[in-house]
């Protein structure tokens, strides 16, 4: 019973995660603490193993299609990958209320930054900077939309590569995928184009979580009965919710979202606080 | 421009070398590393799937009830090896194996990237860089 009910809360997860471009991680951890009763920890450890999953799966594809930078996700992963590596010890050390807390305010902080939606400031021809040169941080890609081969730099990735630190110690604290906050680091700091940045962003997932996931399976933190419904679960949902999202409007998804991510972000936040 | 003396080395390399490094540059690095990662999701669910097949074939139910002893990726990966060689299959063996099939195909990605940047693409610095990827993730999956 609880297998099937882990399961089908995931493929929620999975599905909503998928239309609104956030990945199953970010819902999955308070559908399975407030809906399922799952220790935080636990939930956090099934999460993080369910993300290399989904963030493998379409990374596949987008590597293939040669929208992913290569050189700007190796280049970055090495920051995302160290800090999970940091991440996920502080969680294996902390109590469950600070848990809640950090997941409520990283909920509200998505509700705020899809509130404003920042818009990428387009591609204005950008100087490198030297780190982004020494690195080779560019690239081109072929845009189905108006058929052409877009160029382009990447700018300030000393910032970039601070940031993604930040990015991955999220990540591996709360065993999230964090895409949503990489796409903004890739967009408004290093100026890359959209469809480069969600790529690439995808693709630097499935290391992160793996950094994070590492550290979760040594303690002892990954049980089957929750992590093996959780994976299948999420890996459907995200499927359907990539389908699904071709139907629906786009505003519509995101009122939905919205309200979903401050439900949730107030009740962790109470819970964080004990008043749940 | 600083690659540009290392990957004049490279072809010279190569030239000394032959076919098989000429056929190594040939390699296309995109399609490898796609084959990799949807290699290892769709061996990872096959497992997962066909391991709770047999568990609730075996016992009646789907609670997938053991819990894995903490220790490391590497260990949990030679036990798991070590009870399916043993000949009686177990389905909690069969689980196992896709959690971690599941969890090495990120640092199988890795491996086979370090491979590409030095012997397809002779980029000496993302050899480094994937490289010191590798090997961080090695120590922590060693870890405990």
């Amino acid at each position: 019973m609880t297998t099937l009910l882990v399961g089908l809360v995931s493929v929620a997860a999975g599905a909503i995660g998928a239309m609104t471009g956030q990945g199953g991680g970010i819902l999955l951890v308070p559908f399975l603490t407030l809906v399922m009763g799952v220790p935080v920890k636990t939930a956090i450890a099934a999460s993080t193993v369910s993300v290399i999953a989904t963030s493998s799966g379409s990374a596949s594809a987008y590597v293939r299609d040669r929208l992913t930078n290569l050189k700007v996700g190796m280049f970055l992963e090495v920051f995302t990958m160290l800090g999970a590596l940091a991440g996920a010890p502080v969680t294996l050390s902390t109590g469950a209320r600070p848990l809640y807390l950090a997941f409520g305010l990283v909920l509200l902080a998505s509700f705020v930054l899809l509130w404003l939606q920042p818009r990428s400031a387009g591609q204005a021809p950008i100087r490198p900077d030297r780190l982004s040169a020494f690195f080779e941080l560019e690239g081109a890609y072929y845009d189905r939309a108006s058929g052409r081969t877009v160029t382009y730099t990447a700018a300030r990735a000393g910032w970039g590569s601070l940031l993604m630190f930040g990015a991955g110690f999220i990540a591996g604290m709360l065993g999230i995928g964090a895409g949503a906050l990489k796409v903004l680091i890739y967009d408004l700091v290093m100026k890359l184009p959209s469809k480069v940045s969600t790529t690439t962003s995808n693709f630097i997932i499935g290391v992160t979580a793996l950094a994070g996931a590492s550290a979760y399976l040594s303690a002892g933190l990954v049980h089957p009965g929750i992590a093996v419904p959780v994976i299948l679960g999420v890996t459907v949902g995200s499927r359907f919710g990539t389908r699904l999202l071709v139907r629906l409007s786009d505003a519509a998804v995101r009122r939905f979202f919205m309200v979903v991510l401050s439900v949730l972000g107030v009740e962790m936040v109470l819970r964080g606080f004990g008043a749940l | 421009m600083k690659a540009q003396p290392a990957r004049a080395t490279g072809q010279a390399h190569g030239r000394a070398v032959g076919g098989w490094s000429a056929a190594a540059r040939r390699v296309d690095m995109e399609l490898v590393i796609s084959y990799v990662l949807i290699g290892g999701v769709a061996a990872s669910l096959a497992l997962l799937l066909a391991g709770m097949g047999m568990y609730a074939a075996r016992y009646g139910r789907l609670e997938l009830d053991w819990t894995l002893p903490g220790e490391n990726l590497f260990s949990f990966v030679r036990v798991t090896a070590q009870h399916l060689a043993s000949g009686a299959v177990r389905p909690e063996d069969v689980v196992d194996l896709g959690i971690a099939v599941l969890m090495l195909t990120p640092f199988a990605r890795v491996a086979f990237s370090v491979g590409l940047f030095a012997f397809s693409q002779r980029n000496v610095k993302y050899t480094l860089i994937t490289l010191f990827v590798l090997g961080v993730l090695t120590y922590s999956l060693f870890l405990r």
